[in-house]
């Protein structure tokens, strides 16, 4: 009976440890054709429709903040962020428009006369777009392992650095889209942001991208 | 001559009309002497027991907003407690720790560390989170419609009111003032089950308002 136990814990272990294997990271075989794909995939993309699970991780809270949403994104830069539990929040890019609505308060900004919120417009766009492969603000890493191709990017411009450690973008294998977003931030704390749902090149409106 | 004459004159009227807002004319007449009151805290904002709470936080400063989720985590071990605020996308803006005797600084957004900023929030939080006992309360008032009892703390030239509603038992409004004016009032909006729904913190010295709606408590 003893004998059996151990067995069983054995394997047991030795399957966890076989899926932890899996997971791992490795070096990305063909980067060459990665980045053709993802290429392919972000012009081929009209619009983008999706909704996402947002979870921030602080190593002083046991617990993690968990917030739901959903976005739109069309081309050109056209963005609908919008967090639906346990508030409501919209954040709405609209070429070099940014709104805010915060329950009922509304709040405009002209992203060119403002650099944060023109670096944020670019990380969310091209985060969602997944069309960072050639950016000069960050430097890239490419890995994979069986599930997802990996896009690890560390900011090397000083203002971006100075709060964020790396961003890391998970790409299904199947569709060559972005399934998981991941910010660590200088403190090792992390905010991740799970896409499910995802609908590509459906009809959304232009009203999507105006606040009333 | 004329003209320093003028100023001098202005100056004055502005001492004679801060003088008529002293603390003798905030609207509150002696009550009782603070004798007899039950010792127990004064603050029921938030409940003397709570670990951690988590607010969407929003902030009014000289007509610009912008808003958050502010999360307070009550270590007991220190009587301290640990704020930290990120935007509504999870970017961390600032992680302070709040201890009796004075404030450290874990992390903060450079744009926000200043240091009026920072005092503005020390100031706001320990009218929140400290712990005001009756018993030891330097005066006991009401006001004119003796619709609610009122405590007075001094700390200096610091004075701290909490206003409790003679009809609820309920804590109506905390505020804080110099002796001169009237500084931040902190208004809780309890639900129907006394949780603090809604907290607003209003600055009668800057145009500065910030507004926490709750969302967890545990």
């Amino acid at each position: 009976m003893k004998k059996s136990l151990i067995f069983v814990s054995l394997t047991l272990f030795l399957l966890q440890f076989q899926t932890l294997a899996q997971e791992a990271f490795q070096p990305m075989k063909d980067t060459a054709a990665f980045r053709r794909e993802v290429a392919m995939q972000a012009k081929v993309t009209q619009s983008i429709e999706s909704d996402f699970v947002q979870e921030k991780n602080m190593s002083v809270l046991s617990e993690k903040i968990i917030t739901k949403g959903h976005f739109y994104f069309k081309k050109e830069n056209m963005l609908r962020w919008e967090y639906l539990d346990p508030f409501n929040y919209v954040i709405i890019l609209n070429k070099d428009k940014v709104t805010i609505k915060d329950d009922n308060k509304v709040s405009r900004y002209d992203m060119n006369a403002n650099k944060m919120f023109r670096s944020i417009n670019d990380m969310m766009i091209n985060s969602v777009q997944g069309n960072v492969l050639d950016s000069k603000d960050y430097t890239i890493k490419l890995m994979e392992n069986q599930h997802y191709f990996l896009v690890e990017m560390t900011p090397v411009v000083k203002e971006t650095k100075a709060f964020l450690k790396t961003i890391n973008l998970y790409f299904s294998r199947t569709s060559y889209t972005v399934s998981r977003v991941k910010m660590t931030e200088v403190s090792g704390d992390y905010t991740s942001i799970e896409f499910v749902n995802q609908k590509k090149n459906e009809s959304i409106p232009d009203s999507k991208f105006t606040v009333h | 001559m004329k003209a320093f004459l003028i100023q001098s004159s202005l100056f004055i009227n502005l001492v004679v009309l801060a003088g008529g807002c002293a603390i003798r004319n905030y609207g509150l007449s002696d009550f009782k002497n603070t004798q007899g009151v039950n010792p127990g805290s004064l603050n029921p904002v938030l409940p003397d027991t709570f670990s951690t709470v988590l607010f969407k936080a929003g902030v009014d400063v000289y007509g610009r907003y912008f808003s958050g989720l502010l999360f307070i985590k009550a270590i007991d071990s220190t009587s301290s407690y640990r704020l930290i605020m990120t935007t509504e996308t999870g970017l961390q803006l600032f992680d302070l720790e709040l201890m009796p005797d004075r404030m450290i600084i874990h992390a903060c957004m450079e744009k926000m560390n200043r240091k009026a900023v920072m005092k503005i929030i020390e100031s706001d939080f320990r009218l929140l989170l400290e712990k005001y006992e009756a018993h030891k309360a330097q005066a006991l008032l009401t006001d004119k419609a003796r619709l609610h009892t009122v405590y007075r703390f001094r700390d200096g030239k610091k004075l701290t009111y909490f206003f409790i509603e003679n009809k609820t038992g309920y804590l109506d409004r905390i505020e804080r003032a110099s002796p001169w004016y009237k500084k931040v009032t902190v208004l809780p909006e309890p639900d129907e089950n006394a949780k603090p729904n809604t907290i607003r913190f209003m600055h009668h010295d800057a145009r500065l308002e910030i507004k926490l709606k709750l969302l967890k408590i545990s």
